[in-house]
């Protein structure tokens, strides 16, 4: 009998598929980048019929599917919340009820009839486990500790909003958690919708701007929104919060205490975003490390283990390290609810006798996370070919050198190589490069490339050999989640009487030497790159380190505001004509702007991707 | 419309009545107990 396992996150958020075969992780990827709809949340229909042909598999040879959360359980908090929320829930009953008796509470039924809809084979059972056990196995079982705490902190799942768990060899065993509508995701979600971005994807804009203001209103969270206890543990005061009643997340109260209405999407950002922004980052972080610190009590574990969506918050994980409650802390790439889809298979996987192989190796069993579809350069070559698109074929130590001067010439670089990345994060399979010691390169890229708002920072990658001469960093950072102070020799003079620039403003000092990647606050959100993890992408930071003295690139995701991170040489090849990327490199083949066939498209195809 | 309808009928009435006995979402905060967290064994 087979080993391998299906697991799928589905019908919410950013929908993912990751087959695993024991331990190791055959393949993983999420249906947005099939479909093009960015955080797609249908059912991953193209996802899983990539997982399976990167196997060679079909239906017939996996012997379990497992979806990442229990839609029983989950539909009984729904009714829950219905119930509590009384007489003021009508609106969102009527939207969302006729969802869940059709579809949602029977989720695992939904999952079979589509696979078996697919012909590729007959279905095997499906197995439902819970949301937190699932993110907590995909902290776990591909980390590289034989034993660990494991925190997961995100939104909501089925009533858990943040579980403790032990995980020791291949056991994984839970320890306390907190239940929603206590949410520590919902708090920051809250304040996210309250400065005019959007849910379950502006959090990051939110955290971005959190160094540009004072966190002024942090003691009014202290002491209304949140009772947060000296072991880690809280409630929210719900009578501030509406998101029991559906629709929206706040209202009156949150109006009460900061200062009037909500920043409405796409207005101008004021003073006091930046302080919401700032105050709830604070309180964030005092949370995350009192959970940290609560989870070393409980388990007396030295190294630590994160995911679920608050985990991607690379501010709180820096601190959570730089307080060295832990000697090490590793993230899941996933942590999002996509992750969710490894974490169920892993789960089942280990029920079913799998043993961690990779421990004793030294490296996660996450392969660098790129573990999406990979073109070979015959493909690329026929596809070139095909559409007449003109190119200079080298060999790899050629092109990373090419790159390598191209780069330190000043040009923006679109980078195409292997398999596509797990997660939300580009690592350097599907990237747009540039010399972050040009201090014009972050405006640069923002505009004319990423066409989005200019206060986001972008991330340095840096080899893992030379990252202490730039970062404040005793660990490494593959999956670029974990923010870092720069160096102080890195740092420049004159960044500390800049005290008198305000808000955006600030963004134009010239803090250190690699002024593309540092922030406001002298930090960075920095990945270490591995030869072991990502060659290809070592072997440019290398080049480049040869051509100029500097480890470091500007690393940020091959897409436009809105659009998901490309997939396909055509996609990359789309991406690159339709913004001012100078020289786009697809496998072994370099492409020049210059030298490319004019553009032409019908209609402004800005039109067609939604603001994020 | 049938929604609003099952809701007033129905989901209005329970949610009142199980309030009235315990709030089944425990929305606020507890100033005297020392820790939330709920135990594996407890669950
Ligand atoms: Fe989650």
């Amino acid at each position: 009998m087979s080993d391998l396992i299906l697991g799928i996150s589905a019908y919410y958020h950013d929908s993912a598929v990751a087959l695993v075969d024991g331990d190791t992780v055959v393949a993983a990827a999420q249906e947005e980048r099939f479909t093009r709809r960015r955080h797609d949340a249908a059912f991953p229909a193209q996802a899983v019929e990539y997982c399976l042909r990167e196997a060679g598999a079909t239906l017939k040879d996996v012997a379990a599917v497992a979806y990442y959360e229990d839609p029983a359980l989950k539909f009984r908090r729904v009714l829950a919340t219905y119930a509590g929320a009384v007489p003021f829930g009508a609106a969102s009953f009527r939207d969302t009820f006729p969802e869940w008796i059709r579809r949602k509470r029977r989720a695992g039924e939904s999952v079979r009839r589509e696979l078996a809809g697919l012909g590729l084979g007959p279905v095997p059972e499906v197995l439902c486990r819970r949301h937190h056990e699932s993110h907590a196995a995909s902290a776990f079982f591909p980390s590289p500790y034989e034993s660990a705490a494991v925190l997961c902190i995100d939104g909501v799942g089925e009533w858990a909003t943040t579980s403790l768990w032990h995980g020791r060899g291949d056991r994984l065993d839970p320890v306390a958690e907190l239940h929603f509508p206590h949410s520590l995701g919902m708090l920051y979600s809250a304040f996210t919708y309250f400065c005019g971005f959007k849910v379950d994807s502006g959090e990051y804009k939110l955290m971005g701007l959190a160094p540009y203001g004072t966190p002024r209103y942090a003691d009014v969270i202290r002491e209304k929104l949140i009772d947060l206890k000296a072991d880690g543990s809280f409630r929210l005061d719900m009578r501030y919060f509406e998101y029991l009643r559906g629709q929206v997340m706040t209202g009156r109260g949150f109006e009460k205490l900061f200062d009037g209405p909500r920043r409405l999407p796409e207005s101008a950002l004021s003073e006091r975003e930046f302080d919401l922004a700032a105050s709830v980052q604070e309180v964030t972080e005092e949370v995350v490390l009192r959970l940290a610190r609560a989870a070393q009590q409980f388990t007396g574990e030295t190294r630590l283990c994160l995911a679920g969506g608050v985990a991607l918050n690379c501010v709180a994980n820096g601190r959570t390290i730089r307080e060295e409650i832990f000697e090490g802390v590793w993230v899941q790439p996933a942590a999002g609810d996509a992750g969710g889809a490894l974490g169920a298979a892993l789960a089942v996987a280990m029920e079913r006798g799998a043993t961690r192989t990779h421990l004793g190796t030294g490296h996660d069993a996450m392969s660098g996370s790129l573990l999406g579809p990979a073109y070979r350069d015959e493909e690329i070559q026929a596809y070139l070919d095909d559409a007449g698109i003109p190119y200079t074929r080298l060999d790899r130590d050629a092109l990373a050198a090419r790159t390598a001067v191209e780069l330190a010439q000043g040009k923006v670089v679109g980078w195409f190589q292997d398999r596509m990345e797990f997660g939300p994060r580009a690592l350097g399979a599907r990237s747009i490069l540039g010399d972050p010691r040009n201090p014009e390169m972050q405006s640069a890229m923002n505009l004319k490339i990423k066409f989005r708002e200019s206060f986001r920072p972008f991330a340095p990658a840096v080899l893992d050999s030379d990252v202490e001469e730039y970062f404040q960093l005793k660990q490494e950072s593959p999956y670029m989640l974990v923010v870092a102070d720069i160096a102080d020799a890195r740092r420049l003079p004159a960044a500390d009487d800049a005290g008198d620039a305000r808000g955006l403003d600030r963004l134009k000092v010239r803090r250190s030497t690699i002024p593309a990647v540092t922030h406001v606050d002298m930090s960075a959100r920095v990945q270490t790159v591995s030869e072991h993890a990502n060659p290809a992408f070592h072997r440019l930071l290398t080049a480049f380190k040869a051509e100029t003295g500097c480890p470091v690139l500007v690393n940020t995701s091959f897409n436009v505001r809105g659009e998901p991170i490309v997939r396909s040489p055509q996609e990359a090849y789309t991406c690159f004509m339709r913004t001012r990327i100078d020289v786009l490199v697809l496998g072994g083949f370099l492409l020049l702007k210059d030298d490319q066939p004019v553009w032409a498209e019908d209609g402004d195809w800005r039109d067609e991707i939604p603001l994020d | 419309m049938l929604g609003l309808l099952l809701y007033y009928l129905f989901v209005v009435p329970v949610g009142l009545i199980l309030r009235l006995v315990r709030d089944p979402l425990r929305r606020r905060p507890d100033p005297s107990a020392e820790s939330y967290w709920i135990t594996a064994a407890r669950s």
